[in-house]
């Protein structure tokens, strides 16, 4: 108890709540930009937190690391550009909801989400970091292809109507997510002797060309009167700007769902954010009496996403407290920043010297609630800043989304792929084809590949080929879990249609 | 076969997109990816595997469609059509001329004014220039809005992230 008091009192000095403080109000801010991802604004600080004492330093970068996931959401919602990948799930009710006049509600009900879900990780994190670890580590590559595999059919299945097109749109971004070196016989895929494509396309020059410059060619077609008024209006009624507490009440059953899923996602290395966003949304979907309200600006659809991706910046220091192996790139920042200041993490920690790791737990629920009060400010900011005609912030969008394209790899290339992808998104716009099951194949690609390529090979060896899956106790118990979910889903729907002859 | 005009409509999106994936499957991927020799089940499964994989998914998604709106073309007017559901709330429009001259010049942006002359002019000329052909007619707002643009811009990335945006080769690089 003493060695808990102790920690919680590194964490608790004035000069770790301003760090806190600093690392929040940044993050939000850089999270917000186009093409800096929060691994990113993570990286960009932790040069400077080395000048501090560790106290100091590491609460910033955790409070910044979580500032940065919250603050992607705001442009996500705003003005359909996620400032990085995690967010770009909340695109899909928070624009619609942003286009009634309801922007800050929106905002708001990410903020609740991202608090509700980094908290609901962070408790997992203290209590079950041990017990996740090991249930984390028994997912080997067959369990990933499943999960994979169920995740692509359905987000791409559900994602629009009629259901071909999300299909054809998701295999389209496996497709692209070719493009590169084989990761295995490292020969170049698709790039016809281009070395720009040897690298492989970037996910950001992709994100943001099919989401936020598609929609800027789509809404240039407006009238002049359109263009020449305030970009982002919202409502004049006091309830269109806060989220009530029945509509928080009506939210809970899927922030705790999502919340689940982000946290068990964060546990496996890998998978990271953007992938549980993408999946709560589906499952918020598919769990939902009425799921035809997704798509047009559904809080739920605004919670799942929100709680998942912040789930996972908590869930993921699971495997990094408890083992030393950080679960994303986010996590490795943290990883080496922890090491450069002298803090030792891993099962030995535990045992012999906890007060840090209790120090991040406390430092972890602080930045939690800074985020919570800096969120509103942001609100406001976010108000002002996006009070400008809509011409302008169309061809600011463009503006800003190519310098965050380059921003990252330091390419003109990447900056020639966000307008190329732009009016591919456009095109399939017009066509009827939604872009973002292409984002989740294209993002998912690469686990898929890597798993698939290595379970196919392994099965051979076995006896039973294929089947040697169901002999592990993991795929067995997932596959189950998946399965139950589905003939419950499919259960329900049908008596829903039972009912609705019925009432006819 | 197909009666109606919105099977008709889709059953021909679906002709041209079987032949695009034919032309994938038989002639990018093959002349895309070299698979080694000697790549087989015990060594690993080859680079072209999951393009190939990828390309008879898709043909098998359309078929399957086009057997659908052949045994019932009620299912093409059933659909409501683009961005009904999640990925997009926008209804399908139609393309205007100031679409296409917008595109044309973002499209100029990217591939030569940028490599030419670098990311600040640039994005002060794109700005003006969209903002012209979206109806600004004034020629001051079409001048100081645009560089207040270009100059936040320069702040932010040149000035507190110590990120380069490219100067272009006619001035300097």
């Amino acid at each position: 108890m003493d060695l808990i008091i102790e920690g919680i009192g590194l964490a608790l000095t004035w000069q770790s709540l301003l760090a806190v403080v600093l690392g929040v109000a940044a993050g939000q801010i850089l999270g917000a930009i186009p093409g800096l991802t929060a691994s990113m604004a993570v990286a960009l600080l932790i040069p400077y937190s080395f000048y501090f004492d560790p106290w100091v330093g590491i609460p910033m970068l955790l409070g910044m690391f979580k500032g940065s996931l919250f603050g992607s959401s705001t442009t996500a919602i705003l003005i359909r550009t996620p400032g990085t990948p995690a967010a770009s799930a909340t695109v899909l009710d928070g624009y619609p909801l942003a286009q009634q006049g309801k922007g800050a509600k929106a905002i708001k009900m990410a903020l609740y989400s991202s608090v509700f879900g980094d908290t609901f990780s962070d408790v997992c994190l203290i209590f079950f970091a041990g017990v996740l670890a090991l249930v984390a580590l028994q997912f080997g590559p067959a369990e990933y292809t499943l999960l994979i595999v169920l995740a692509l059919g359905s987000l791409g299945m559900l994602s629009s109507r009629p259901a071909w097109k999300g299909l054809v749109a998701t295999l389209i971004g496996v497709i692209i997510g070719l493009i590169g070196l084989d990761p295995m016989a490292a020969t170049p895929r698709l790039t016809f002797g281009n070395p720009e494509l040897e690298e492989g396309i970037g996910l950001i020059p992709m994100l943001i060309g099919f989401l936020a410059v598609s929609e800027v060619f789509r809404q240039m077609s407006g009238s002049n009167q359109d263009l020449s008024a305030r970009a982002i209006r919202y409502s004049e009624k006091r309830e269109d700007n806060r989220v009530s507490w029945p509509e928080f009440v009506s939210c809970v059953p899927t922030l705790f769902r999502s919340s689940a899923i982000g946290t068990a996602i964060g546990a496996m290395p890998g998978l990271g954010s953007t992938v549980a966003a993408f999946i709560a949304y589906g499952e918020a979907r598919r769990a939902l009496r009425t799921p035809e309200r997704f798509g047009k600006g559904a809080l739920e659809g605004i919670a799942a996403p929100e709680a998942a991706n912040n789930a996972v910046s908590g869930s993921n220091l699971i495997p990094l407290l408890a083992f030393g192996i950080p679960g994303d790139i986010a996590a490795a920042l943290i990883l080496s920043a922890l090491m450069v200041q002298g803090v030792t993490v891993g099962p030995l920690a535990f045992s012999q010297n906890p007060t840090p790791i209790y120090a991040i737990y406390a430092a972890l629920i602080l930045a939690n609630l800074v985020n919570l009060v800096f969120g509103f400010g942001l609100v406001k900011i976010a108000a002002i800043a996006f009070s400008v005609p809509r011409r302008l912030l169309l061809a600011s969008v463009l503006v800003v989304a190519a310098a965050g394209a380059y921003a990252l790899r330091g390419s003109l290339f990447d900056i020639q792929l966000v307008f190329a992808f732009g009016v591919a998104g456009y095109l399939m716009m017009r066509f009827g084809f939604p872009p973002v099951p292409l984002l989740i194949g294209f993002i998912l690609m690469p686990l898929l590949e890597e798993n698939l390529r290595t379970v196919l090979p392994l099965a051979s060896t076995y006896d039973h080929h294929l089947l040697f899956v169901f002999e592990r106790p993991a795929f067995v118990s997932l596959l189950a879990l998946m399965g139950s979910a589905i003939a419950f889903v499919a259960w329900r729907r049908r008596r829903r249609g039972w009912a609705g002859r019925a009432d006819s | 076969m197909f009666r109606s005009e919105a099977a008709r409509g889709e059953a021909m999106l679906l002709g041209v997109l079987l032949v695009a994936d034919a032309v994938l499957y038989f002639v990018v991927i093959p002349a895309g990816i070299s698979d080694p020799e000697g790549f087989g089940l015990d060594q690993g499964l080859p680079p072209s595997f999951s393009g190939r994989l990828a390309a008879i998914l898709l043909a098998l998604v359309m078929v399957s469609r086009l057997v659908a709106l052949a045994l019932n073309p009620a299912v093409a007017q059933a659909a409501p059509d683009a961005g009904s559901g999640p990925a997009g709330p926008e209804a399908p429009m139609a393309i205007t001329a100031r679409n296409l001259i917008g595109i044309a010049v973002a499209l100029l942006f990217a591939f030569a004014v940028v490599p030419a002359i670098g990311f600040y002019v640039s994005s002060f000329l794109l700005v003006a220039a969209l903002m012209r052909i979206m109806g600004e007619t004034r020629w001051h707002v079409l001048v100081w809005q645009p560089a207040i643009v270009a100059g936040l811009i320069w702040i932010l990335f040149d000035r507190i992230f110590s990120i380069r945006l490219p100067v272009g080769y006619l001035l300097g690089e």
